[in-house]
């Protein structure tokens, strides 16, 4: 672009010398050669500038781009994974309320027991079994007695779980209702397709 | 040209305010959440802006916008928007009177010299006097026209500067959403081109439109010794220089996007299966819950898309205003001054004009062009979505 502001300024001064000339010389035949001098003159500043293109080692050097620093690709990649986490954290939050309503609908369908709460713990580590179901924990009660006033049986904390361990707190559950939480046990592993050990109900007051 | 750029203008405002918001109202509002963006950069470049787009619009915030567009809550009305704009290219030319009085009184008085040259002993003395005045006019026009391409120029600046800040936040937006392939293959081709083409209006076009003005002015000088054709072929140059940067740079941004979309969007597509197939049961669920989220992402997306659109067309749309005001009291000039003065000024002003309204087109090419650009990442997200 320098060139180029030089011969459009070499063009400026050419012309107004050339006016200048005209205003000065005598008119006459003098200005037809007045002329033919300062076209040539433009004719001249015009090749100079052409022969000078032809005459680079066409080492152009790139215009100093904007100066303002942008994100760098890893700085945009760091960002989008942290927030890639955050919408999974979300999803996989969603999604676990989600499975704990509906265990705690089909797990109320069950007549004998009153079914106060359900927790679903997930497989958040990356990988083949992400989202999995790795433990559905029920916290179930006695229904209320309503009609005939039976007397209250006292809290009972039961349960099927990962530790093998049935944690049925014996001598405080009937046989009755230790089968009552089993069936429900087996009834919500079935319906997930889960191991019995990987659903625990806990019997609370 | 300028009239395409015109309808392209109303056709990307018609979209821009009409299904973002329509869109938002269809999601649920309560999902967005805008804290979790780094938003900063942008707000940054935002609040550094021109005095005159502050005075403007004096509560521009790009939160605050982002998050009205995302829940539908942006209120505007488009004849307060049409009036509002009337008013400003209104102002801007009461707020150029001065030049064109000053254009018209100078004119008039190199009419009236011309006419009384032959009163002088010597008719050189009237030349030499008609030539000062012609001298003084044409300074004071080019030095106001100086001034115009300036502003055109601190306007590509500004959008090339804001782009740079807003692109890496839309760029993780559209990464995080799943695009990867698309923000990888996007961000040194999206950022590189956009200060290329920049830089190549800031340097090559603007001072190429300049100088085909100045040498139409120095054209009018003399009557025997005319540059016209040199001047035209500056034009021309220019013309042909914004012409290739604006299809190189779309062809570029289309070909890329899609590529990478496609590419995401089958990554997209492998890991819905995977999710659906291997998690029993509740696979769909997951998958479903996964989808809700991105829906959400989408949006926000968009959200910010679509702010940096308004924020683009505000950056763009103002300095054009002004630049053509200026054009129109060029105009106006010279068609005031061709009656009472001789034709060579009165082309003098409206070449002055007519260029003006060159360096008009080349800062609304860029803006469009950086409009296409937001267009293309916020689309190519949406691609990705719709291709999972």
């Amino acid at each position: 672009m320098e060139i180029l502001r030089q011969l459009v300024q070499s063009l400026i001064i050419i012309v107004m010398l050339a006016v200048f000339l005209e205003l000065l010389l005598p008119s006459g035949t003098m200005q037809g050669y007045v002329k033919m001098v300062m076209g040539l003159l433009v004719v001249i500043a015009v090749l100079q500038v052409v022969f000078d293109f032809f005459h680079t080692d066409f080492y152009l050097h790139v215009p100093k781009l904007s100066s303002t620093p942008s994100a760098a690709l890893e700085q945009v990649q760091a960002n989008a994974k942290e927030l890639s986490e955050h919408y999974q954290n979300r999803a996989l939050e969603d999604y676990r309320s989600g499975i704990a309503k509906q265990v705690l609908a089909l797990a109320r369908l069950n007549r004998e027991l009153a079914v106060l709460d359900a927790r679903v713990d997930l497989n958040t580590s990356r990988g083949e079994n992400f989202g999995r179901l790795q433990l559905i924990q029920l916290t179930v009660t006695d229904k209320p007695q309503t009609e005939q006033g039976a007397g209250k049986i006292k809290p009972v904390e039961i349960q099927v779980g990962a530790d093998g361990g049935d944690s049925y707190q014996q001598g405080q559950v009937t046989e009755e209702k230790q089968q009552a939480m089993d069936k429900l046990a087996k009834t919500v592993a079935n319906f997930y397709n889960l191991p019995p050990e990987q659903v625990q109900v806990i019997y609370t007051n | 040209m300028i009239r395409k750029i015109l309808i392209f203008y109303i056709l990307a405002l018609n979209l821009l305010f009409s299904l973002p918001v329509r869109a938002a109202q269809q999601d649920n509002p309560g999902d967005i959440d805008l804290s979790v963006l780094d938003m900063e950069a942008v707000e940054q470049v935002v609040r550094q802006l021109d005095d005159e787009i502050q005075q403007a619009v004096p509560q521009l915030d790009f939160r605050s916008l982002t998050a009205k567009l995302a829940r539908g809550e942006l209120e505007w009305n488009i004849s307060e928007v049409f009036n509002w704009l009337i008013k400003f290219i209104f102002n801007e030319v009461l707020a150029n009177l001065l030049l064109l009085g000053k254009l018209v009184v100078l004119a008039i008085i190199t009419a009236v010299l011309q006419n009384l040259m032959t009163a002088f002993e010597k008719a050189t003395v009237g030349k030499i006097a008609y030539f000062i005045c012609y001298l003084v006019l044409i300074t004071l026009a080019v030095g106001t026209f100086t001034l115009t391409i300036n502003i055109g120029r601190e306007a590509v600046d500004n959008m090339v500067i804001f782009m740079q800040a807003l692109l890496p936040l839309l760029l993780t937006l559209l990464a995080a959403m799943g695009g990867i392939a698309s923000s990888t293959l996007f961000h040194p081709i999206i950022l590189g081109s956009i200060t290329v083409m920049g830089t190549v209006i800031k340097n090559v076009v603007l001072p190429l439109i300049f100088f085909a003005a100045v040498l139409s002015v120095v054209n009018g000088v003399s009557a025997k010794f005319k540059v016209s054709r040199m001047a035209d072929l500056f034009k021309t140059a220019g013309m042909t220089i914004l012409g290739l940067c604006s299809t190189v740079f779309m062809g570029i941004l289309a070909v890329q996007g899609v590529a990478g979309s496609v590419s995401d969007g089958v990554a997209l597509r492998t890991a819905k299966f995977t999710t659906d197939a291997f998690v029993p049961v509740v696979g769909g669920t997951l998958s479903d819950a996964l989808e809700a989220v991105m829906g959400s992402a989408l949006l926000m997306k968009n959200a910010v898309g679509v702010a940096g659109v308004v924020v683009i067309a505000l950056l763009t749309v103002l300095p054009l205003v002004k630049i053509l005001a200026i054009a129109f009291v060029y105009r106006l000039a010279g068609a005031v001054v061709q009656p009472v003065g001789d034709g060579q000024m009165a082309d003098c002003l409206t070449g002055l004009g007519n260029s003006l309204i060159m360096v008009f087109g080349a800062v609304a090419t860029v803006g469009l062009l950086f409009f296409f650009a937001i267009t293309i990442v916020v689309g190519m997200g949406n691609l990705t979505v719709m291709l999972r």
